[in-house]
């Protein structure tokens, strides 16, 4: 990713360098420079380090050290992929340079250092170039290309002054100087640095000029300008090495101008000097690509020339010159002459023997390219794809001898795969196009063929690559059996072995972790681990479970710096919060770079997991609050504060997430979802106001990129969750005195947007309900989480506004259910527990009304109730007349429902429940007899089961488990409150028998069947209470058990339950 | 069985050799065994054409400064004998950097040019080519066969070829040989190829012969080379014995210098064995900051190998990297000692796995592998 002023400055640098002096001592000049050459940048950078206090270090070297570093950050910069990371470098650069013009006044290197600073701010804008280039960032893609004209223009403004500078300089020198003087010496170097400025200013116009489209007047404008001083520079200095690279570079605008003939003039001008030094021929080679590209342009069509010259320039290249990368591009310029050409007389005359013989060639050079690994590789293999390929005969089959005839072959069969796979990325789109029947028959077999070809080749790879493993022996070269083995694992994963490909990565990994394939296989054996976990579908995967974290660990541990080493950290990262990690998870994050690639989705997930930690234990903590069975030992207040903690630490890490990914400029799926997450947890927080802020960020805010239909958030399900995140928050925001303008109207769009999405189908209805039930949960979450009482009030005035808004003359049955289920849910949110609350009661009310009226319209055209939903309405109607205390109603309306379907057990949990709760209010504790036995009996049948028979038929179900633990528990507190109450009228004896009979069927429960954490603490908190009523000692339950028999058993049958 | 230098070769073969020296010394005077009136004749050709043709074929010896043109009468070990306009003297072998016989084939003087580049194939195949049967002076003869045995010696060494079958052909001629110039010079290579088959005593033995030279540099240069197999061998104290004993040494002519620096490298690489890295360090330091790599390329090469070797042993293996990295990137150090070269390969092979750099120490180690095929480094173990 060297950019042209880096490049065209390179061979400058050269030039000057071959005119130091040599000198005694540590030859730290010209090893700088080599490691330079090679581009071992981070190397030069730890001995510029070293030099700083080694006893060898010329003190002339140890004073330029900041210089250097920042001329080597900014070619190292140039090879990042990674767009921050390349920032970082330049900054760092740039505060080297500062550093040593500003200290170093006098030194004739300032200069220089000058012109580095030029080149930062070009790289810059080049940065900015390839930003504006990603797909993800069309929207910015204007504002990013002004912002790189805008450093290319400060790039060139440095370069002009510089140039000012050198030109007095030269003046100032006398005009006769003897040759091998350093007066003479230091001319030079100021007339190479002058010439220099002169034709990066020109290159940096021409860079400027590729920011606007093909079109744009200014393109022109600004092309015909670098043309102009290139021509110049190439007039004043055609002696120069750089003066014929002006030319070249001359061609190559005119090419841009579409001007081909002027520019192959120029550049043949070039190709014809007979000179063919080192420093010419790489110049020749250039000149000959970009002319290649003007023969072969459409308007022009100079096939045979442009074959002609590339043939007998490539026939003369040296031995060592095939594989470089100059050369590659050279002949599959050639390839692409040649195939082209073939096309062309086929148009004209399809019998010219020339044609074979084009395509022959085509297929020839493309082969050559395709078997060396560059940026071609994959091109040259289309082409030589396109052109029919090489033929795959599998009855002719090799018998190898040796490790080296084996490997061999399984390397051939494996480029035929890749051969054939490029055949099935091309031809298919071929397909779509062809108009001609005949035609697309081949090309239709041509699948067809590449098909078979890739299954059979991969076949034959893994057999010879075997082969090659059994004939390896002791003095055949690790490396390459470790190559072996690697390309063998993939191809076992391409075919889905994943076991095998396992096994053999992780060998070569934990074995060979200094072989180049070491990172690779490692990275194979974990993924393909982690291919079996997700293939295994039965609940044991601890197996796979414990080599995914084994691999991921081996190769985070050793690679930490790769981006396979982060991935593996991911990896780590997910199955820690699998397993309910989080502390772990977060451990894991730190681990990750800043700057790596992979710590933003990390961060993302880890911040996810950390919110769902949250919500899972705030609603335990508000369940345990509620139900008042807080466990022994739990202080709430504490508890809350840790959870407010947890909270604080999701939002933080996502925040960050979201700000390092906002920073590279694009938007993908990752970034989307992100800003999707924070703007959930802002939402129910309480932070409307920020969450709307996130969802309608004009570059990642998920609500825009939605309604502008963006490829990242094309995700199935996302614009359904954006918008029930949008409606909540614009709820939320209806308490805000603030932030309430057009909230309404804003909310009651996006419902609309939402059931547009969802569809009008049986599927999307049911989706839509399961949307609006969540988003009932979600505003009582923020009700819940309110700190205040005014906030909350605020809150849920804002919500009943808009309900009511929303539930007037609605018919959708959807939206009034999800009114009812919203004022439910506000109801329980305002609910404190045994003492009545107004506000509360005044939902339930609400939610009540709403209820009746769906069930009172149920049959109408527009609500269409099945016979399962209406059971479902009236059991939540049930629910409310409970919570208002109209017990009459709420048994009437699950009595209606038991009648018609006996066995829903959720129903007969909820009746025995009303029952118990019933029996609470003063002179009604015989009705704990009905919530133990049941009653409403229908011929001599008790329509309402009660605890004691929910028990009996739940236990064997281990779908049920929690109806069984559920029913046992409320038997004995039934009895315990029983008890209680008949305390309270003296009847001591009967008060000890139910305290006696809840304790013992309580313990009898505990000692039979094995509880989580939940019920333990619950059952505890029971037993406790029992103890202390009956004056016995607080000790609560024995410690826990194994699992016992009965806990293990198998389910039965399933038993029916009710639709939600 | 250990080789032998003190040739003792047998009646009819030394009777051949002398037969082959009075030829040498006839054919370069123009007594060419033909009848006396012929040679008249000659003669008066020759005096009327003095103006425009050669009076006799004339060979050159090179030393520093422009080659003798001269008749070479006869060749030992140690001197060439010469007729240098009109007077006869002798030139020291250790002051002859190349001698080019007059009339010798084209192919012959250009082999020995690709050989002094380093380009033993491209020598091997002018070799091959020559047409042995067009040369007649004895001389000439016996060069080109000495060349034909010391190309695969050296290529064997680097990148390919019989050791085995080199080692006896040189030696072989040598046998056949004992009083040619380049001696000395096969012994050095003898030597060199029993370093690559780790046949240390063997390299020691061959080493010792150049001792018997009659100059004080050559007996230093022995030294230093015989230290070089015993540390080869692990034998740490013996070496830094032989090493301290060639500093100490009164020579002090400019080759003689250069030997107590190969020296001072050699006792750096002893030290830092021994677990005195500091001291070595401060010795090949000393070494790197008094002379000119643009001078003394192979000395240079060294002492950068040798200055990792002490970092290597102060487990300082960035540093160590470095100094291995002079050797393998500097383009004169490179081509000055390809042993050196090797041995800057194979230690980055290792140093570059340790610094997890994987796919540069393939690099390094393939190169190694391909370059320097026969080199004793690329054969290494651990």
């Amino acid at each position: 990713m060297e950019t042209r002023v880096i490049r065209t400055k390179g061979w400058l640098v050269v030039l000057l360098c071959g005119m130091t002096l040599a000198q005694g001592g540590e030859p730290a000049r010209d090893f700088l420079d080599q490691l330079v050459e090679a581009q071992l940048y981070d190397v030069a950078l730890d001995y510029l380090d070293q030099l700083k206090d080694s006893p060898l270090a010329p003190v002339r070297m140890k004073e330029i050290i900041p210089y250097e570093q920042g001329r080597i950050l900014i070619k190292l910069s140039g090879l990042q992929r990674d767009f921050d990371m390349r920032e970082r470098q330049l900054n760092r650069a740039q505060k080297s340079l500062q550093q040593f013009i500003e200290t170093r006044k006098g030194n004739p290197k300032v200069a220089a250092a000058e012109s580095e600073l030029g080149t930062l701010l070009e790289q810059r804008g080049t940065l900015q170039v390839l930003r504006a280039e990603r797909p993800g960032n069309a929207q910015q893609k204007q504002e990013l290309l002004t912002s790189a004209r805008q450093r290319f223009g400060e790039a060139r403004g440095v370069f002009e002054k510089i140039q000012g500078q050198l030109r007095q300089k030269l003046k100032n020198y006398p005009a006769v100087i003897p040759t091998g003087t350093p007066e003479h010496q230091l001319r030079e170097e100021t007339r190479l640095q002058y010439l220099q400025t002169l034709l990066v200013a020109a290159v940096i116009q021409e860079e400027m000029a590729d920011t606007y489209d093909e079109k744009a007047p200014e393109r022109t404008k600004l092309l015909s300008e670098a043309s102009s001083a290139y021509d110049s520079v190439y007039k004043n200095y055609r002696r120069f090495v750089a003066g014929l690279y002006a030319r070249l570079y001359q061609g190559r605008v005119q090419k841009k101008l579409g001007k081909f003939p002027d520019a192959i003039s120029y550049l043949v001008e070039i190709l014809e000097n007979e000179d063919n030094s080192d420093a010419f021929r790489s110049l020749k080679n250039k000149a000959l690509l970009e002319a290649m590209d003007c023969w072969l342009d459409p308007s022009e069509q100079k096939y045979a020339e442009a074959i002609r010259q590339a043939t007998t320039w490539i026939e003369a290249s040296r031995p060592n010159e095939v594989y470089l990368e100059e050369w590659l591009r050279l002949r599959f310029a050639l390839a692409r002459a040649h195939g082209s050409y073939s096309e062309y007389l086929e148009k004209k005359d399809p019998a010219d023997p020339q044609i074979r013989i084009s395509r022959d060639e085509a297929k020839k050079q493309a082969r050559v390219v395709a078997r060396f690994s560059s940026a071609l590789k994959d091109d040259a293999q289309r082409l030589e794809a396109r052109f029919g390929g090489r033929k795959y005969d599998p009855n002719k089959k090799p018998d190898p001898k040796t490790f080296a005839e084996a490997a061999d072959a399984a390397k051939q069969a494996t480029e035929m795969m890749r051969t054939q796979q490029l055949v099935l990325q091309t031809v298919p789109d071929q397909i779509e196009v062809e108009t001609d029947e005949k035609r697309k028959k081949e090309l239709v077999q041509q699948v067809e063929n590449a098909n078979k070809t890739i299954s059979m080749a991969r076949e034959d790879a893994i057999r010879y690559f075997n082969v090659a493993l059994e004939l390896a022996e002791a003095g055949t070269p690790p490396e390459e059996v470790n190559q072996a083995r690697y390309v063998l694992s993939y191809l076992h994963f391409e075919k889905q072995d994943y076991y095998e490909a396992a096994v053999l990565g992780e060998m070569v990994a934990r074995r060979f972790p200094g072989s180049s394939a070491a990172r690779h296989c490692a990275n194979l054996a974990m993924w393909s681990y982690r291919q079996l976990y997700d293939l295994n579908t039965t609940e044991d995967r601890d197996f796979e479970r414990g080599r995914v974290v084994g691999a991921a660990r081996y190769l985070a541990d050793h690679w930490s710096d790769s981006s396979e080493g982060q991935g593996a950290v991911s990896q780590l990262i997910e199955f820690s919060i699998r397993d309910g990690d989080v502390s772990q998870a977060r451990e894991y994050l730190a681990k990750i770079p800043e700057d790596s690639q992979a710590r933003g989705p990390a961060e993302l997930k880890t911040g996810r997991a950390i919110w769902y930690q949250f919500l899972r234990e705030n609603q335990q903590l508000n369940r345990w609050q509620r139900e008042g069975v807080v466990p022994a030992g739990i202080d709430p207040a504490a508890r809350k504060a840790e959870l407010n903690g947890l909270r604080e630490q999701a939002q933080q890490v996502l925040s960050a997430g979201i700000q390092r990914m906002r920073g590279k400029g694009s938007v993908d799926g990752v970034l989307a979802t992100a800003a999707l997450s924070l703007a959930q947890v802002y939402s129910q927080t309480g932070q409307s106001v920020a969450a709307l802020e996130l969802l309608e960020d004009k570059q990642i805010g998920p609500l825009t990129l939605v309604r502008a239909k963006h490829a990242a958030v094309a995700t199935k399900g996302f614009a359904a969750e954006t918008y029930k995140s949008a409606l909540s928050s614009y709820i939320g925001s209806l308490g805000n005195t603030t932030s309430s303008e057009g909230a309404i109207d804003k909310a009651k769009q996006v419902m609309q947007d939402l059931n547009a999405t969802v569809g009008s189908t049986a599927d999307g209805q049911a989706q839509l309900m399961s949307h609006y039930a969540t988003l009932a949960k979600d505003l009582k979450q923020q009700i819940e989480l309110a700190d205040s009482v005014t906030k909350r009030q605020r809150l849920t005035d804002g919500f009943e506004t808009f309900l009511q808004q929303v539930s007037q003359g609605a018919t959708d049955l959807n939206v009034l259910h999800w009114v009812a289920d919203t004022f439910t849910k506000m109801g329980e949110a305002l609910d404190a527990g045994n003492t009545r609350s107004k506000s509360a009661s005044r939902y339930f009310t609400l939610a009540i009304a709403t209820y009746e009226r769906i069930l009172a319209d149920g049959g109408q055209k527009d609500l269409k109730l099945t016979p399962g939903m209406r059971d479902s309405f009236a059991l939540q109607l049930a629910k409310c007349y409970r919570r208002v205390r109209k017990f009459t109603a709420s048994m009437a309306q699950l009595e209606s429902i038991l009648k018609e379907r006996n066995s829903l057990v959720n129903v007969q949990l909820e009746a025995a429940r009303t029952y118990q709760l019933w029996a609470r209010f003063p002179k009604k504790e015989s009705l704990y007899l009905r919530a133990l036995a049941g009653g409403r009996p229908v011929r001599g049948k008790n329509t309402v089961w009660g605890f004691q028979r929910i028990s009996k038929v739940t236990y064997r179900h281990p779908n049920l488990r929690d109806a069984f633990l559920e029913s046992r528990y409320r038997m004995s507190e039934c009895l315990y409150e029983w008890g209680l109450a008949l305390g309270k009228t003296n009847q001591k004896e009967l008060k000890d028998k139910r305290l006696t009979s809840a304790s013992k069927a309580l313990l009898a429960t505990v000692e039979s069947f094995a509880l989580d954490e939940t019920w333990r603490s619950q059952y505890d908190g029971l037993l406790r209470k029992i103890q202390r009523a009956s004056g016995k000692p607080v000790i609560g339950l024995p410690k826990a058990r194994v699992q016992t028999r009965q806990a293990a058993a198998r389910p039965r049958q399933p038993v029916q339950t009710a639709s939600q | 069985m250990v080789p032998e230098l003190s040739f003792t070769l047998p009646g009819k073969l030394q009777e051949k050799v002398s037969k082959s020296r009075v030829a040498d010394r006839q054919s370069a005077t123009g007594r060419c065994g033909l009848p006396r009136r012929t040679v008249s004749c000659v003669l008066l050709l020759l005096l009327v054409s003095a103006t425009w043709a050669p009076a006799q074929v004339q060979d050159q010896v090179f030393e520093s400064g422009t080659p003798t043109r001269c008749s070479i009468l006869s060749v030992t070990r140690d001197t060439l004998r010469v007729s240098d306009k009109g007077q006869q003297r002798e030139i020291p072998v250790n002051t002859i950097r190349k001698v080019v016989f007059g009339n010798e084939p084209n192919e012959l003087k250009t082999a020995r040019d690709r050989i002094r580049d380093g380009r033993y194939e491209d020598a091997l195949a002018l070799l091959k080519k020559l047409d042995s049967a067009s040369v007649k002076r004895d001389l000439v003869k016996r060069d080109v066969a000495y060349l034909k045995a010391l190309v695969p010696a050296r290529l064997a060494m680097s990148t390919s070829g019989d050791k085995k079958r080199a080692h006896d052909a040189l030696l072989g001629f040598i046998k056949n040989n004992p009083q040619t110039h380049h001696y000395y010079e096969a012994a050095q290579v003898l030597g060199d190829l029993s370093m690559s088959q780790e046949n240390y005593a063997d390299a020691a033995r061959y080493y010792a012969a150049i001792a018997n030279a009659p100059w004080e540099d050559y007996k230093m240069r022995a030294l230093v080379l015989q230290a070089r197999a015993q540390l080869a061998q692990g034998s740490f104290d013996d070496a830094l014995v032989s090493f301290e004993k060639v500093g100490s040494s009164a020579g002090n002519t400019p080759v003689a210098l250069d030997q107590k620096l190969e020296a001072a490298i050699g006792k750096a690489v002893c030290l830092a064995e021994k677990g005195q890295a500091q001291e070595g360090l401060q010795i090949v330091q000393k070494v790197i900051s008094e002379n000119d790599y643009g001078q003394k390329p192979a000395v240079f090469a060294r002492a950068y190998n040798a200055l990792g070797r002490c970092h290597l042993a102060a487990k300082n293996p960035k540093e160590a990297l470095l100094a291995f990295l002079h050797v393998h990137l500097l383009p004169k150090l490179r081509s000055a000692d390809a042993d050196a070269h090797a041995e800057s390969l194979y230690h980055l092979g290792k140093l570059w796995a340790q610094v997890n750099q994987p796919d540069r120490a393939v690099k390094a180690t393939s190169l190694l592998k391909s370059r320097y095929a026969g080199s004793v480094w690329a054969s290494k173990k651990g």
